[in-house]
């Protein structure tokens, strides 16, 4: 009698664990197909895409080897994509990071009104690139614009500046930094709180001032959380395409093109699509090589 | 340490902080919030005016200020047809997401099945996919999906998913970062209930909607939040998936009212305007929505480290 009720109980409970586990199969079936689908299959179509020519509405491919990566390497176009990114990246990863910094810096105080302030400078960062590209493009308009204004009153000629060659990507890389500095001072708000105040205390009574305050303790501390941001800030670099395409269409004179810029013009205005999936493959190399170091550095350097 | 100080007696120096701290914070809302102030006061300009004199302290008078713009850009330049497809898209994207989502976050934190740490492994794997690398051979895949849109079984013949709804909302149904937070935030929660649930005969996913989902407010809304947000201002997907204006979202309409689309060049003394009354108008439901929760928006950044 009693056996048996322990066989029972033992039934009931593998009959639970077989309902629980065709139960896990089945609910994460609609997250984990789509991700396939819709994720990790396109990744392999890229592969499989740039070793072919592809005319994608008449659906004809034809093998090409490795010829659209040798195109890649060997086109003007190309390297001056690559000299655009790299310029964008110089210009966008030290600004966003210095400006977030000094903006967590000057909020990680408890003050009235503090949550509207971080609110405020927060705000870029959620709203439409496309409808404060157009914001900007007005801004930036150069007769009646008010950078244009803004610049004459200290003596600086007002010029086109979204369309002469050396003020185009400056002030695309303005309006990047503008839109994005609220994240990175968030998540430096977030790091600056995990700094415990005993840090400080105990500093202070050594008779450090505000300077060293911030040399030895704060950047020090800081220093997962500013790598974190320096990789993000490169893959995001990497991957410029609104912002472009609504402010300056890649211009002047390709002058602010873009990797992004060119696989979506090779493939939907040129009908490249072998070509434009061999640019696609190298920014995929590209990024994961930097979340490769990103996630080295972190599994190395932090105990989850 | 306050009291042995003298009050009375602030250093100059400190005040001289105090003073550049004041300054400092002033200047950042300024920037911040310029763009915003200037759009909106430009967007309420009447014919002309805007245009031709730039900047005039009279634009600050609301006596000057007029409709028009945003009339016009709502009727005639389409921005009210961009902004129902908006609306539909993102909140069908929203909805499917975050149930996808917390579903498998439900069976990765708190199931036992073989392979769990395999499939959780290439979830993960899969956030390090951009959408700029996918959107071409994604866009290949919808257009020659078999059997759709008119397509034979080898995926020719039609243009499979290619301009239609469910073409922009399927690839966005599940989002890996998403899957990540509900699991981390599951596994926080103590498992009695649920086992109580179980001896109870509760399936699991009368578990999930029963006794995790009515716990999960704050993660809940922190994960709806950032998924309408982001197809809310999603432009390149949008952009290469419809060749038709009334599937534009609001991004996609309103790039291509700034280049080119003739109708409205007629009235190019406007034209400034109303581009800016659209711009307005397709910011302010992330606006309102940042101020209603916009303690929830902050914890999912500090939550999440994402952007």
């Amino acid at each position: 009698m009693a056996v048996g009720t322990a066989n029972r109980f033992q039934e009931f409970r593998a009959e639970l664990r077989r309902s629980e586990v065709r139960w896990a199969y089945a609910l994460i079936l609609p997250a984990v197909l789509p991700l396939l689908v819709f994720t990790v299959l396109p990744v392999l179509g890229a592969i499989g895409l740039s070793f072919t020519y592809f005319d994608a509405f008449s659906a004809t491919m034809r093998s090409a080897g490795t010829a659209n990566y040798a195109e890649a390497f060997g086109n003007e176009l190309f390297r001056i994509t690559i000299r655009n990114t790299v310029q964008f990246t110089l210009g966008f990863v030290p600004l966003s990071m210095a400006v977030g910094f000094t903006a967590a810096i000057l909020l990680n105080r408890r003050i009235r009104g503090i949550s509207f302030l971080r609110g405020a400078y927060y705000l870029p960062v959620l709203t439409s690139t496309i409808a404060m590209g157009i914001a900007w493009m007005w801004l930036f308009q150069p007769q009646v614009g008010l950078v244009s204004l803004a610049l004459k009153v200290i003596g600086v000629t007002p010029k086109d500046w979204l369309n002469s060659p050396f003020t185009a990507m400056p002030a695309v890389i303005g309006v990047a930094v503008w839109k994005a500095f609220g994240g990175t001072m968030l998540i430096y708000l977030a790091g600056l709180q995990g700094i415990p105040e005993t840090y400080y205390d105990a500093a202070k009574v050594d008779g450090a001032g505000r300077w060293q305050l911030l040399r030895f303790i704060t950047f020090p501390l800081l220093r997962p959380v500013t790598f974190y941001l320096f990789i993000i800030g490169m893959i995001d670099s990497l991957q410029v395409f609104d912002l472009v395409m609504i402010m300056t269409e890649g211009g002047p004179a390709f002058r602010t093109t873009t990797i992004v810029h060119q696989i979506y013009l090779n493939a939907f205005k040129f009908n490249q699509m072998g070509y434009a999936s061999a640019m696609a493959v190298l920014l995929f190399i590209a990024i994961a090589v930097l979340t490769y170091f990103n996630w080295k550095f972190f599994s190395s350097s932090l105990e989850y | 340490m306050a009291q042995t100080r003298n009050p009375r007696l602030i250093p100059r120096q400190e005040l001289l902080f105090q003073a550049l701290l004041v300054l400092g914070i002033a200047l950042g809302l300024l920037i911040a919030a310029l763009p915003f102030l200037w759009m909106a006061v430009s967007s309420l300009g009447t014919a002309g005016m805007v245009i031709r004199i730039g900047f005039t302290w009279d634009m600050f008078n609301p006596l000057n200020w007029s409709l028009e713009p945003y009339l016009i850009a709502w009727k005639m330049a389409g921005i009210s047809r961009y902004i129902q497809t908006t609306t539909i898209y993102a909140v069908a994207v929203t909805v499917l997401a975050t149930t996808t989502s917390s579903l498998a976050g439900y069976v990765f934190g708190r199931l036992r099945f073989p392979a769990r740490d395999f499939l959780f492994g290439l979830v993960l794997a899969t956030m390090m996919i951009p959408g700029s690398v996918t959107f071409l051979p994604l866009f290949i895949l919808m257009l020659r999906l078999p059997l759709l849109g008119g397509n034979d079984i080898m995926g020719f013949g039609g243009h499979g998913l290619y301009n239609s709804y469910a073409g922009l909302i399927l690839p966005n149904v599940v989002s890996a970062g998403s899957i990540f937070l509900f699991r981390q935030f599951f596994r926080t929660l103590p498992g009695d209930l649920e086992d109580a649930a179980r001896i109870d005969g509760c399936s699991e996913p009368m578990i999930w909607w029963r006794v995790i989902m009515p716990l999960s407010g704050p993660v809940v809304t922190v994960v709806a939040l950032f998924q309408f947000q982001g197809s809310w201002n999603a432009f390149v997907w949008p952009l290469v998936m419809s060749s038709s204006e009334r599937l534009y979202t609001i991004s996609v309409g309103m790039y291509s009212l700034a280049y080119g689309s003739g109708s409205l060049t007629s009235m190019a003394e406007l034209f400034q305007s109303v581009l800016l009354a659209a711009s307005v108008m397709a910011v302010l439901p992330i606006l309102i929505l940042f101020i209603a929760f916009q303690r929830k928006f902050v914890q999912g950044i500090a939550l999440t480290g994402l952007k």
